[in-house]
């Protein structure tokens, strides 16, 4: 079954379309039926594009015509329900009717349909990016378990092969959690790296948009796609993406390895733990240098990261909250969307301070490392009804632990890509994260790919789904 | 039964005959179960583990001529715990007298003078007591209702009630059978200084009211017109009104919520705060925040004139 379309990545999938041994319907309806038979259970879509085979069919006809675009062309990739789309609604996983959002494509959507690619469905995501647990979304290694969040849906329906890719959005780690709970790779570039614009916003200064995809060479298809300037996102940076694809194979002998040894090693599952040392063992046998490093100033992160991100919440959603629509926000997110008002003025500007110390430690290390790596997740996949775990001898709520080593570079705005390294013994994958300098992402993703080339961890296709 | 850890004051003026009690203490609503008063009987405060029924007996004792020592000493005979209880009274002349329990929670004692009975129990230290004592006979020209207050602030600043503060209560009689005074804080933070500050205001909105309404051995007659037209004023209107002051979560946060919604969010915000808390310590002064503003922004679609000289 290794010949199936569904088990391959992009870059493969984009050689066959480009020989024309494959077609875009073909392809697509392949994706369809694994949906109709998989997600009643896995619930990872919100809907299925009614236009996706004509989408697919006009992008044969080009292609016969005209050839491929690029890599994208006719290949089907999900999205996040935040994402604005032309042709399908938009829900950002809330239930109340009154709170509408744009029937235009949001920059990203608009971008992959230049591209070539076709849009397949909405995925499912924790409430307005506010959570790590999308509900109802199930985990495809284990239907009991969660697919971590906010971008639940786009986790489990890449992990699940129900989609070869699909965007996601990064506020606290909503990209890298739920890669790292299902197994698959999650991209959060540099701040600033892909366009947000047509994203419902979380908090401005802290929201990323990326890919979640097979590989990591995948991941790279998807920057370069989406990547450049972006009219309608202040913070998009205009400079050109460097073609990352292209060098993931340069050798990575002499590049310089930091492990940040504080906050990153406290409260790890011991498996969880011994997978990242491996995967760090694996780094120097490849001529890395290895360096222990510490940022003090990460203590106070979580105090920065909740300050501006219930502010920043707090702000987007007023309407909401004056008009009385948060009552029909789920409970969980309602109360953190609410108590965003207690975030005082000076509060949030000394977070933003604190979030300068964090930065500046942060730039000392890479000053003299070209990488930082460590765990992307503390924990496995935990059980939808488990609200607490013990790690290394702590109970911890599952919502604390999980974010707890991704948010530090949301904090610093640096790219940041988890990909899997192994698996629990409940079978259960886990997550490795690599974090570089700003723009840094070609130096992260070659690491990240020779890593996956030596284990190939991503092959593993989930029981469930096989 | 409900063990009410108080400290507290009964007394009689010397100039007017008038009894009073003043209980501060940390449950909630203490107004309502400790001071027991008839006018030209006398005053009783009955608390630790409460028993109300000795106040009553206790009066009913006084009334029938008994002595403060034996209408007390009477009353405690009917009980069979008087080891958890703690009682303090004065007659309508003024003679006092007053129980501690040897089970009453330490520091637990109580304090008779000329004219007041001081008692409390669960108390920071024993200065409690003497401190409130020292303040009411320190304020023997004052009217009663100030040397209750005086005593109770002077409780209060010495320690108190050593679980904190929850409620308050100013009781006075004068001849009639309905109160000179009757002011409680029943929830409050700080209640002593809640219950100052209710005095201010009853001292200009309500004892002139009190003052001119009907007595049972005189004519029912009319308010004064000053005191109908003060009435008829909006209270935030009136002299000695507190100025509106802006409730900090409400109207300073703008968090409209109702009350039990925002207590929730002020619980859930808990965790929250104790991270903010740690960096409201941190000396920052010197960092820029990683924000830069950028005036050019709305014209980034429009490119700026390049100056030229």
């Amino acid at each position: 079954m290794t010949d199936a379309v569904w088990q391959r990545p992009i870059t493969e999938l984009a050689r066959r379309v480009a020989a024309r041994t494959l077609s875009s319907t073909e392809l697509v309806d392949a994706y369809l039926d694994r949906i109709a038979r998989l997600d009643g259970d896995l619930k990872s879509f919100v809907c299925v594009s009614p236009a996706v085979r004509d989408a697919a069919r006009a992008a044969d006809a080009e292609i016969a015509r005209t050839g491929p675009r690029g890599p994208l062309h006719g290949i089907p990739i999900a999205i996040k329900d935040n994402y604005t789309t032309a042709d399908l609604p938009t829900r950002a996983g809330t239930s109340v009717d009154a709170l509408t959002f744009p029937r235009e494509d949001s920059h990203c959507v608009a971008r992959l349909r230049a591209a070539g690619a076709v849009i397949l469905g909405k995925l499912r995501m924790h409430e307005f990016a506010w959570g790590m647990v999308s509900p109802p979304t199930r985990n495809p290694w284990d239907l009991a378990r969660v697919p971590g969040g906010s971008s639940g849906g786009s986790g489990a329906a890449v992990a699940a092969r129900l989609c070869p890719a699909a965007l996601g959005s990064d506020t606290g780690g909503s990209i890298r959690i739920p890669a790292a709970l299902c197994g698959v790779v999650g991209l959060k570039p540099t701040f600033g790296r892909i366009g947000r614009s047509g994203i419902v916003p979380h908090s401005w200064s802290l929201d990323h948009a990326g890919p979640l995809t097979l590989t990591v060479a995948d991941a790279a298809l998807l920057l370069e796609a989406l990547a450049g300037p972006d009219p309608g996102d202040p913070a998009a940076h205009a400079a050109p993406v460097a073609a990352v694809a292209a060098g993931l194979d340069r050798p990575i002998r002499g590049l310089r390895v930091a492990v940040i040894r504080d906050h990153f090693f406290d409260g790890l599952d011991g498996a969880v733990g011994a997978a990242v040392e491996a995967a760090i063992g694996f780094f120097a046998g490849q001529g890395c240098t290895v360096r222990d490093v510490a940022v003090p100033s990460l203590r106070y992160g979580l105090g920065a990261i909740y300050a501006i991100e219930l502010a920043s919440s707090a702000a987007y959603h007023d309407r909401s909250v004056a008009a009385g629509h948060t009552a029909g926000f789920a409970e969980d997110v309602r109360d953190l969307v609410e108590m965003g008002r207690l975030v005082t003025g000076p509060d949030y500007l000394r977070a933003e301070q604190v979030r300068a110390l964090i930065m500046a430690e942060m730039a000392a290390i890479l000053s003299e490392a070209d990488v930082i790596v460590g765990p992307a997740s503390p924990l496995t996949a935990w059980r939808t009804e488990e609200a607490s775990v013990a790690l290394a001898g702590r109970s911890e709520s599952v919502l604390a632990a999980s974010w707890r080593l991704t948010y530090p570079f949301n904090l610093t705005g640096l790219p940041a890509i988890a990909l899997p390294c192994g698996f629990d013994g409940r079978g259960l994958p886990i997550g490795l994260q690599i974090a570089a300098r700003p723009f840094g992402e070609a130096v992260m993703l070659r690491m990240a790919h020779q890593y996956e080339r030596a284990h190939a961890w991503w092959r593993r296709v989930p029981p469930f789904a096989g | 039964m409900m063990e009410l850890n108080t400290f507290s004051i009964a007394a009689r003026c010397p100039r007017t005959g008038h009894l009073g009690v003043a209980v501060a203490s940390a449950v909630p609503a203490v107004g309502g179960l400790c001071p027991f008063l008839r006018a030209g009987i006398g005053a009783v405060t009955t608390q630790s583990w409460v028993n109300p029924y000795l106040a009553a007996r206790i009066l009913d004792g006084l009334a029938g001529g008994q002595a403060p020592d034996a209408a007390l000493a009477a009353a405690l005979a009917t009980d069979d715990r008087p080891d958890l209880r703690q009682v303090g009274l004065v007659d309508a002349h003024g003679a006092g007298a007053a129980w501690t329990g040897a089970g009453c929670t330490p520091a637990a004692g109580h304090r008779t003078g000329s004219g007041y009975a001081v008692q409390g129990n669960m108390l920071a230290g024993p200065g409690v007591i003497d401190a409130m004592a020292l303040a009411f006979e320190d304020a023997a020209a004052c009217a009663l209702d100030e040397r209750l207050m005086r005593a109770l602030e002077a409780g209060d600043a010495a320690g108190g009630d050593r679980r904190g503060k929850q409620s308050a209560a100013l009781r006075l009689v004068a001849g009639e059978d309905y109160p000179l005074l009757d002011l409680r804080v029943d929830e409050h933070g700080a209640p002593v200084a809640e219950l100052r500050r209710v005095l201010e205001v009853a001292r200009r909105q309500l004892v002139p009211f009190v003052a001119g309404m009907p007595r049972k051995d005189g004519p029912a007659g009319a308010l004064p017109d000053d005191v109908v037209a003060m009435l008829l004023e909006a209270p935030g209107t009136r002299p000695g009104a507190a100025p509106a002051v802006p409730d900090p979560v409400r109207d300073v946060m703008g968090l409209h919520q109702e009350a039990g919604r925002i207590a929730h969010l002020l619980a859930q915000f808990a965790p929250v705060l104790a991270e903010i808390e740690v960096l409201r310590t941190l000396d920052l002064a010197h960092i820029h925040p990683p924000l830069v503003f950028d005036p050019s922004l709305p014209y980034r679609d429009v490119p700026l004139p390049v100056p030229h000289d």
